[in-house]
């Protein structure tokens, strides 16, 4: 009996350990891009509308455009593909600026303005590693086709 | 209704011969509308996998130029476009400016299905 109980309690030990190890392995373990990479830090994760995006070693949340219901939900680093064929991540902050995202302007007079200076032609950002800083390539956005009063 | 605006963004995205091109359309249901009060984006998502989406393509923010009114045909549209293969579908952007707020109200146009370009 006594031994049936030792050897229970043994199992629940192991148990225990194996779970603790499995969870403090998840909790530290580098993504599959940094063991390629050959870093080790930890994959962080923060959650943003509801949505989890990794974060790197600046906080900033990095991964794909996501839709939860009918909004965007969008990372600090977005992944996207650069001119060069290379995948990375724009800077979500910088694609706003250089696309002319309406959240820079008071009125439509000056979204206008701005379109008229800058409107008109392809604008280039950078393309990141997931750290935000490390340039990999470039990503073009270029304007619509001119379209006539319908 | 949206501030007198709707609007409408189909088909997502049309693919031919290793081209994608995301159009967003935007148009005034109830009311006219002045230069520069609608704007829309065009984006190109490629799709890799199950969970997997990049950005390919996006466009300049394209605000309107003229005044446009409820009516047939009437609305404004923002392009982009994508040279190259393989699943891509497009979350297109329309903003509408709000007087009240002094800035522009946010719609995301509902994505479309995945579309192969061979």
């Amino acid at each position: 009996m006594n031994k049936q109980i030792k050897r229970r309690t043994a199992l629940i030990g192991v148990g225990i350990v194996i779970l603790a190890g499995v969870g403090l392995g998840s909790a530290v373990a580098p993504s599959s891009a940094n063991q390629q990479q050959g870093k080790s830090a930890p994959t962080k994760v923060a959650e943003r509308k509801g949505v989890e995006f990794k974060t790197n070693q600046k906080g900033q949340t990095y991964g794909s455009i996501t839709v939860v219901g009918q909004q965007e939900v969008e990372p600090d680093l977005i992944s996207a593909l650069a001119t060069n064929g290379k995948l990375g991540y724009v800077n979500n902050t910088e694609l706003k600026a250089a696309s002319g995202h309406p959240s820079q302007f008071k009125s439509p007079a000056d979204a206008i303005k701005w379109q008229n200076a800058n409107g008109k032609r392809a604008v280039s950002i950078p393309v990141y590693e997931e750290d935000g800083v490390t340039k990999v390539g470039q990503f073009v956005l270029k304007p619509s086709p001119d379209e006539e009063p319908k | 209704m949206n501030n007198g605006i709707t609007y409408t963004h189909a088909p997502a995205i049309n693919t031919s011969a290793g081209f994608a091109t995301a159009t967003t359309f935007v148009a005034p249901v109830y009311v006219c509308v002045t230069a520069g009060s609608l704007a829309a984006q065009g984006r190109v998502i490629q799709q890799y996998g199950q969970s997997a989406a990049v950005l390919v393509s996006e466009s300049v923010t394209k605000y309107s130029t003229w005044t446009i009114c409820p009516g047939s045909g009437s609305y404004m549209s923002a392009q982009a476009s994508y040279a190259g293969t393989g699943d891509f579908y497009s979350y297109g952007r329309s903003y509408v400016y709000n007087t009240a707020i002094g800035g522009y109200n946010y719609y995301m146009t509902i994505p479309g299905y995945v579309q192969h370009a061979w």
